[in-house]
């Protein structure tokens, strides 16, 4: 099969031509298809996200989550350790990488860093990552034990894996959003920006320390990121990602009270979100990711301040960037952060269009219109601020090692895609 | 009568005329006396929705709503099927088949009549949620500011006490600087929220300083219940330094008031001998609390007043 007349991003740029199958892998098909400028990206890579699988099956499971992914063009995720039992041995990392042999795209795994994420006694990191985990993390657990993390990081240097980190003081970091303005305003219990910058702070110190490579889970505040840059001048093993969600939302947005608009952390003030867009600008953040978090409508439809923090992500990430680069950040480095940056931040052989790569890759018709609602969402979940709304932009077709995972070919729609 | 058909989330949907309009029909309703019954809300059904516990606002809009000829059902969290689990969401559709023309709602959480109408079409007036807001408390302290002295306008209005948990202050300080007031807020720092100078108010640590040259001294209750970490060391030394006093009152106007929305913690945020005082006008609050209500809740539900 040869795309003809594609826009294709090859992970850094975009340029216009054909994109034949056999780049990518073994492909006699000679038959032409005319793209019209559609856009072929590298199957993006979603390095935070939630599938709840096990034990929180109502949310999201393995299948369900995965078929979100491949429907937002994601063709590989990062499932994380807050399962139910956690993520915390070899067993289940052998479970889970099992279970996901039926799922729709590339599952990778983080196995937790502490025993039930309780923060009290070391995972046997070895063994899990042994069974192939690709980092570690207690995901929204921090680690207030320094001593304790310190022990991690060293091991995890030994390991050659990342410790990724949610960096928020246990003791400051309670709220419903962010302190500031808007959180006098609207009466909600909020934490301050330091309660981030204060645990980034810790965790670089630590990370100078010990040498590991210390991945600063979704940063959202100014200090964080400036903490970040300095770290990284100094030689400092330290990456860090931020949330699709949070360059699009400020605390502001919360004046509805919307229970889909609470996530952990919590949106940035608009100064703060300035601040994140320089720190994608100036590469201080290495990666943009969902943080895809669903919740039943049970547990979402109660009093703002009651309910869980989270938001899905996978199938409007590629609307949202599209949205974020309205605001004046390059669309091609916005998509590198989506698939070539991460692969390379976590040693991963994709995230690329080019000879020799897996065959992962997405159709995206940047101008055809859809409607986010319980029809169209394949996540088990329609916790998203964008529900009922109309989005721009469309993933046609996503495939995984040159297997069709979404979408076919009545979805090119008629006349936008022609046998030539 | 343009808040007719409106819901009362807070203070900010009223205009200065909207305002007027209620403070000219409170004064009306004033003057009839108590002894006075109305009937222009007759047919209508009003439900006070209580998820919080409260005496004298419930009380006052159920005084108020009976005076205007409507009938009152009233909810409250204790009595209720909350209890049993049931969730707000289906304690709202249940009493919404019932045919309820107006609810007034008082919930812990900020955000809550807003969730309320999500389920209904009736109209919601907001009795204070969480520290968010209390519009009709506003409202009346506002008119009690206006009958005494004549006007909004350039009054100076000193704030003093637990304003980060106070959806009393939030709703005032809006509500009184929209009209023209110059509004004070003064407390330990710790209980002065983030930012506040942002509603166009001056803020100082210093009650003397603050107090200093005001028309109005209104303390605030200490609210405890909703303190869960340590935002002071004891209330002997609270009441010490940011206690409201005779001679803290000195330092305002000769005719200064003092005001406070109650219930009051007498020997923490105020002593006897101010809220006893000739000064002070929280019983004029109570009272006038019963009169904005029912002007309130006429022009919300376009009662005709003969």
């Amino acid at each position: 099969m040869i795309f003809d007349n594609a826009n294709i991003f090859d992970g850094e740029r975009f340029h216009k031509g054909s994109f034949a199958f056999n780049i990518c892998f073994e492909d006699q098909d000679d038959e032409k298809l005319d793209l019209d400028g559609l856009w072929v990206l590298p199957g993006l890579v979603d390095t935070h996200a939630h599938l709840r699988d096990p034990g929180q099956t109502r949310r999201e499971d393995l299948i369900s989550g995965t078929r979100s992914a491949a429907h937002g063009g994601i063709t590989t995720v990062f499932a994380m350790s807050n399962t139910t039992p956690a993520i915390d041995n070899e067993a289940m990392v052998l479970y889970i990488k099992e279970k996901s042999q039926h799922a729709k795209v590339n599952v990778k795994i983080v196995g937790a860093l502490t025993k039930g994420r309780e923060g009290k006694e070391l995972t046997e990191m070895h063994r899990m990552a042994r069974a192939g985990v690709v980092g570690f993390s207690d995901d929204g657990n921090f680690l207030n034990d320094a001593s304790l993390a310190r022990h991690a990081m060293e091991y995890a240097h030994e390991i050659d894996l990342p410790i990724i980190s949610h960096c928020q003081d246990r003791d400051l970091g309670v709220g419903h959003m962010r302190e500031g303005w808007y959180s006098t305003l609207y009466g909600i219990y909020a934490m301050p920006d330091v309660a981030e910058s204060i645990a980034v702070s810790r965790e670089i110190e630590l990370s100078y320390l010990t040498k590991a490579h210390v991945h600063i889970a979704h940063v959202s505040t100014a200090r964080s990121v400036k903490l970040i840059r300095q770290a990284k001048k100094d030689g400092i093993n330290i990456t860090c990602d931020v949330c699709i969600h949070h360059l699009i939302f400020t605390d502001e947005d919360l004046h509805d009270y919307d229970t889909s608009k609470k996530i952990n952390p919590p949106f940035p003030t608009a100064e703060d979100q300035i601040a994140l867009y320089e720190g994608l600008e100036d590469e201080t953040i290495d990666a943009i990711i969902t943080d895809h978090a669903p919740y039943t409508a049970e547990e979402k439809e109660v009093e703002f301040q009651l309910a869980p923090f989270g938001i899905i992500g996978f199938e409007t990430l590629l609307n949202e960037i599209l949205m974020v680069s309205q605001k004046g950040i390059k669309v091609e480095l916005l998509l590198k952060k989506v698939t070539s940056d991460p692969a390379k931040l976590y040693k991963l052989n994709e995230g690329r269009i080019q000879k020799g790569l897996p065959a992962n890759f997405v159709i995206f018709d940047p101008d055809q219109k859809w409607i986010v609602s319980r029809n169209t969402i394949q996540s088990k979940s329609t916790n998203t601020p964008f529900l009922n709304r109309t989005m721009n932009g469309k993933v046609i077709a996503t495939y995984v090692n040159g297997r069709q995972v979404y979408g076919n070919v009545e979805n090119f729609g008629k006349g936008i895609l022609r046998l030539a | 009568m343009s808040i007719l058909g409106k819901d009362l989330f807070d203070v900010d949907v009223l205009t200065a005329d909207d305002v007027m309009s209620i403070f000219q029909m409170a004064k009306e309703f004033k003057e009839s006396g108590f002894a006075k019954k109305w009937t222009s809300l007759k047919g209508k059904t009003i439900c006070t929705l209580f998820f919080e516990s409260s005496t004298r606002t419930r009380i006052s809009f159920e005084i108020a709503a009976r005076r205007l000829g409507s009938d009152v059902v009233n909810f409250t969290a204790s009595t209720s099927a909350l209890n049993k689990g049931e969730s707000f969401k289906d304690t709202v559709k249940t009493l919404d088949a019932m045919g309820i023309d107006l609810y007034v709602i008082r919930h812990s959480e900020p955000g809550s009549p807003m969730m309320l109408k999500k389920y209904t079409q009736s109209l919601v007036i907001n009795a204070g949620d969480g520290i968010r807001g209390h519009p009709t408390q506003a409202i009346l302290d506002a008119y009690t500011m206006w009958e005494k002295f004549g006007k909004l306008e350039g009054l100076k209005v000193t704030i003093v006490g637990d304003i980060f948990h106070s959806r009393v202050a939030r709703s005032n300080v809006k509500l009184l600087t929209s009209m023209g007031a110059d509004v004070i807020l003064t407390g330990p720092a710790t209980l002065i929220p983030l930012n506040v100078e942002n509603y166009g108010v001056k803020v100082s640590y210093d009650v003397k300083k603050a107090v200093s040259n005001s028309d109005i001294v209104m303390g605030l209750r200490m609210q405890l219940e909703r303190q869960n970490s340590t935002f002071f060391s004891s209330l002997d030394e609270y009441n010490e330094f940011y206690g409201i006093t005779p001679e803290i009152m000195k330092y305002a106007k000769p005719n200064s008031i003092f005001m406070h929305p109650g219930p009051m913690n007498r020997g923490v945020e105020v002593i006897e001998s101010v809220s006893d005082s000739d000064s002070s006008f929280v019983e004029e609050q109570v009272k006038n609390g019963v009169f904005v209500r029912m002007a309130l809740l006429n022009q919300m539900l376009g009662g005709v007043v003969e």
